[in-house]
């Protein structure tokens, strides 16, 4: 069930809303977690039993661990022990085609071919729960008694397919208690409808235009940068709208999940731009990975190999191929070249600055929707002319042309332009001109959504 | 306490290991192929299609009905409509491969076919599907071919899917 659809919006959230809201507050956890794992059941009827057992396992693991705390080695083998059977699990539902495909192509080996699907929102909730181990292993959190308490943390709905990542030690205590109330509600209304419209409105169209480009049998330089740059605006509308959708969704439910996004498209440096975009993966690879490997408290050889280290993870997370493994690297190399040899100038430069960030992140997205690395080469290969490639063609001027308004507004939403008009001047003075522009967002939404059959979300594959 | 807690702890990594295990055992199963056939008919509009005939498939695809095992093939009525499903079970996974060279030869003509004056349709093929699992092929053109596949892959692997 995405929640860019009819059913969940008309159904599904309109009673679990009157459901939570008139029962007693003792319920309303268990309300939440039946209802998460409903929504779960309904697009995986069978991957929903991985998720039962994933939430009994760390459950039993947690208080494992707490209990042999005092004894800091015992304790240490439990943290391990618990992490090693998650990460067995997301690498064998996730990793298990890819390292089939490569251990049998170098060592002429026949393995199973299991043609394993995806259990969606694995990626997710799996570092949730390695959160959960690594954060009462450290003291930061208790463990969770209450086994309700712990499978909502692990099947909350509003975050559980896409993020974000929520970090225990940050979400303990509303586990146990939370403030709802019609102010707050009324906010979440407000940030779901947002995330709603980014959706429906703007990723969904970018979406079309860069698989119409995709599908083009040759490409001229304008129509790969039109492809490029509507790929570059879908994801973010895409992904951002749908964490917008989920802060939204938690605080209607009395929930304060951190923010996601924070218009990562106008950074200056492409270090600015992961301190901006996917906020939760970026912190749980800080907080996990990076900082247990020393962190920029090393020599520099060995920072410079803990940064393609945590980069070559990142970019696996997102997806078992090797295409992803590059784009990790990518920005590994970036980040590395930014620090030590361009020493952070351009965060220096307002315009210079944003425009080599945008010029980074958009032949990054290119490693990361080509199939092979080999189809990442050839695409970035017609964005800059290579092999005789004509400039313009009649497929590029006439996408370039009928999507122009699109992507201007496309650049003008992801910048922070409507926000301080909101902030400034609206929510102060006109809350009736907020209210209508909320609700006129929300119903051409959903006329798109009744209409428009092309709804695709493409966060659900990582 | 502490004594339940491990052995729970120790039970559910065996439950889990046993889990991944069943799922590796179970990955060589054969499925019936009626029941494959109507897993993947029901997430396809086949209204809009005709059923093709031992002719239309020596016609499009090149392949001998005979040296098949089992076929279920649905081609759009309108010629300018690319809607296509071929579902077939050849003898062995190898001649279900030299099957899938005949579908990847006419995916080939139809995508030359609509180059030029047929965005849509040119579109629809780009996203179309080619699947082969051990014997059995699938080859779909379909607005939603990835709920196709689904329905394929859930019948072959019904475990994992």
């Amino acid at each position: 069930m995405v929640f860019s659809s009819i059913f969940f919006l008309f159904t599904f959230l309109s009673l679990t809303v009157i459901i939570y809201y008139l029962a007693p507050a003792r319920f309303r956890n268990g309300i939440l977690l039946l209802s998460s794992l409903f929504f779960y059941a309904w697009g995986e009827p069978v991957y929903v039993f991985l998720m039962l057992y994933s939430i009994l396992f760390n459950y039993v693991a947690g208080i494992d661990i707490a209990r042999t705390l005092k004894r800091k080695g015992r304790a240490k083998g439990s943290l391990f022990l618990g992490i090693a059977v998650n990460l067995l699990i997301l690498g064998f539902f996730k990793y298990y085609g890819f390292l089939e495909e490569n251990l049998e192509a170098l060592f002429s080996v026949d393995l199973p071919d299991l043609n394993l699907s995806l259990p969606i929102g694995l990626s997710f909730y799996s570092f949730q729960s390695i959160s959960y181990l690594v954060d009462v292993y450290r003291g930061r959190a208790g463990e969770q008694k209450n086994i309700i308490r712990f499978g909502l943390y692990i099947s909350m709905f509003p975050q559980l397919v896409a993020g974000p990542i929520v970090q225990y030690s940050d979400i303990e205590a509303q586990l146990r208690e939370r403030e709802t109330s019609l102010d707050k509600f009324g906010e979440g209304v407000m940030y779901f409808i947002w995330g709603l419209g980014k959706k429906v409105l703007l990723a969904n169209g970018l979406g079309a235009v860069h698989e119409a480009v995709a599908a083009l049998s040759s490409f001229s330089v304008l129509s790969a940068w039109v492809g490029v740059f509507a790929y570059t605006f879908h994801i973010y509308f895409d992904f951002s709208g749908y964490s917008d959708m989920a802060l939204g969704l938690g605080k209607m439910f009395g929930f304060e999940l951190k923010g996601n996004f924070d218009y990562p498209y106008c950074a200056r440096s492409v270090k600015e731009f992961w301190r901006r975009w996917h906020i939760s993966l970026g912190a749980w690879f800080r907080e996990y990975v990076y900082i247990p490997l020393g962190g920029n408290r090393v020599p520099v050889f060995r920072h410079i190999v803990n940064l393609l280290a945590v980069w070559g993870l990142t970019g696996l997370w997102h997806g078992a191929s090797w295409n992803f493994v590059l784009w990790g690297l990518y920005y590994g190399v970036l980040l590395i070249a930014e620090k030590y040899l361009l020493r952070n100038v351009t965060e220096r430069l307002p315009i210079l600055g944003t425009m080599y960030t945008m010029l980074a992140v958009m032949i990054g997205w290119v490693f990361f929707f080509s199939g092979t690395p080999g189809e990442a080469g050839r695409f970035l290969g017609a964005m800059f002319g290579a092999g005789g490639i004509p400039l313009t063609d009649q497929a590029g001027m006439y996408y370039f042309l009928t999507n122009a308004v699109l992507f201007w507004l496309a650049w003008l939403f992801s910048t922070p332009v409507f926000y301080w008009l909101w902030a400034g001047q609206m929510q102060e003075r006109r809350q009736g001109l907020l209210v209508a522009l909320h609700l006129g967002i929300f119903l051409l939404s959903a006329a798109y959504l009744i209409q428009d059959t092309y709804n695709p979300f493409l966060y659900f594959r990582f | 306490m502490d004594m339940w807690i491990k052995v729970s702890k120790y039970a559910l990594i065996l439950l889990l290991l046993l889990g991944l295990w069943g799922i590796i055992r179970g990955s060589g199963r054969q499925a019936e192929y009626e029941d494959l056939a109507g897993k993947v008919l029901d997430e396809i509009n086949t209204g809009e299609m005709q059923q093709g005939d031992e002719g239309m498939l020596r016609r499009l695809y090149g392949l001998n009905a005979g040296e098949l095992k089992n076929w279920t093939l649905y081609i759009s009525r309108d010629n300018m409509d690319v809607e296509e499903l071929l579902l077939l079970e050849a003898g062995t996974p190898e001649e279900a491969e030299q099957a899938e060279e005949a579908v990847r030869k006419r995916l080939e003509t139809q995508e030359h076919n609509f180059e030029g004056y047929g965005p849509e349709q040119l579109q629809l093929l780009k996203r179309s599907v080619i699947r082969v699992e051990g014997s059995y092929l699938l080859f779909v053109v379909a607005e939603d071919p990835e709920a196709v596949k689904a329905g394929f892959l859930r019948a072959l692997h019904p475990l994992v899917h």
